[in-house]
């Protein structure tokens, strides 16, 4: 299994199984990952690239890596390298040396890691950034890699909005959330607590992967590194600066291995109209499974094993603010359980947790 | 293919930055607890909860955390 938590590196990792590693789980790791063909061609690009090269991989899929896409790489000591490497055959696994990509925004010292997939002519080079600064003034603009205008130069005439580090945004309503819900509770409204959670743990891992990058950027070396005061407020702020409230992490009981987090100004839980509708389901006065498995996906990323956080209350089904519970993803029954029998509010998920017999596979 | 260098960015959707003071975003744990590394901190949570209180629980509850 991955450990997302921390870098991969084909020290630890089976070179043998790139190639089977799936877009999703590349995209889970916090280190960049780019499949080439032996001309040079991009065939795969993870979100970790994508984030720290600040390109978006639409665009970089299918052009030449060396001449189109990171043309500080179109050197002997990069290039040169891999076409080495690509001409010697099975005869090496695993090549490693360490470049520097320059970018207009600045520049980037790396650790490579270079392998080829077992029965195919792909290449993947694993690039773990070791640190990033400001541009180095002596690199021709000619040899710095392009820029995301560079590879779509008219794309804001098309309908393409991006945000400040390159990534494309959708103005996205805060009603377009409540017609989710109202479509998915028309259709299979057993599923939305489900679906909603899983989806903002995706979300979460995704979001752990943009947050290293941010530390990384601001010179530290990872999430599980910085401050827990710090990771707190990246979260928050994260959270805050793209409109879904303001989250707030109480450790006061954290002693039972339970983590609170009160979200005020949910846009999830204020978008949902009030009072609750007919109550159809168990959890129909509970907005926020979105926000909550974003959660999730980010601690557990910092964490290094697997939590679930479930809403036990929420301004939607007229609580004075929403709560949201982490607990080891092998007690997440018992906080099920007690929430499908009615419960709300810390204090009752707190007792139900105290009563609960030790999940069997709570360890992971 | 390339833009000229000086050519004029496209608009871009920069967000508001948004600087919340600590009593914004947490509580509940000493300040010293709070500057340890985030990874350390949440390794080592008691995530299954906490040793179980043979007074309190039912019998088949303590045994089943035995």
């Amino acid at each position: 299994m991955l450990d997302l938590a921390r870098p991969l590196t084909l020290s630890t990792f089976d070179p043998h199984r790139v190639d089977d590693l799936s877009d999703a789980e590349l995209d889970a790791l916090s280190s960049g990952v780019i499949c080439l063909d032996e001309e040079g061609t991009v065939l795969r690009y993870n979100l970790y690239e994508s984030r720290l090269a600040r390109l978006d991989r639409n665009q970089v899929i299918g052009r030449n890596f060396f001449t189109e896409v990171a043309r500080c790489t179109h050197t002997g000591d990069f290039e040169g390298r891999i076409r080495a490497f690509a001409a010697r055959g099975d005869a090496v696994e695993v090549e490693r040396f360490d470049f520097v990509f320059d970018f207009r925004f600045g520049a980037q010292n790396v650790k490579v890691e270079l392998t080829r997939a077992a029965d195919a002519p792909r290449f993947y080079l694993f690039v773990n950034r070791t640190s990033a600064g400001g541009p180095r003034p002596a690199i021709p603009v000619a040899q710095l890699a392009a820029q995301q205008r560079d590879l779509a130069p008219d794309e804001a005439r098309r309908g393409v909005i991006r945000d400040e580090l390159e990534r494309r945004v959708v103005d996205a309503p805060a009603p377009l959330f409540a017609a989710l819900r109202a479509t998915c509770d028309r259709l299979a409204p057993e599923t939305w607590q489900l679906f909603a959670t899983e989806w903002g743990v995706q979300w979460g891992r995704r979001t752990a992967v943009d947050l290293e990058a941010s530390v990384l950027e601001s010179g530290g070396r990872s999430l599980r590194e910085v401050p827990m005061s710090e990771v707190a407020r990246l979260v928050s702020s994260y959270l805050s600066e793209r409109g879904w409230g303001s989250p707030f992490f109480d450790f006061a009981h954290t002693t039972e291995g339970l983590l609170v987090v009160e979200l005020e100004r949910s846009a999830l839980a204020e978008a949902t109209p009030r009072p609750p509708r007919l109550n159809r389901t168990p959890d129909d006065d509970l907005a926020c499974h979105i926000v909550a498995g974003c959660l999730a996906g980010i601690l557990s990323s910092v964490a290094g094993r697997r939590l679930a956080a479930r809403e036990v209350s929420c301004v939607a089904g007229g609580a004075p603010r929403c709560a949201i519970v982490l607990v080891a993803h092998g007690r997440r029954a018992a906080v099920d359980a007690a929430l499908g029998e009615g419960s709300r509010g810390i204090e009752p998920i707190r007792a139900a947790l105290r009563r609960a017999p030790r999940a069997v596979d709570s360890v992971g | 293919m390339s833009a000229p260098p000086d050519a004029p960015a496209p608009p871009r959707r920069v967000r508001e930055v948004i600087t919340k003071s600590e009593d914004e975003y947490i509580r509940g744990a000493s300040a010293e607890t709070l500057a340890r590394p985030a990874g350390e901190i949440l390794e080592s949570l008691p995530w299954e909860g906490p040793a179980p209180d043979a007074d309190a629980l039912p019998a088949a509850a303590f045994l089943s955390w035995l």
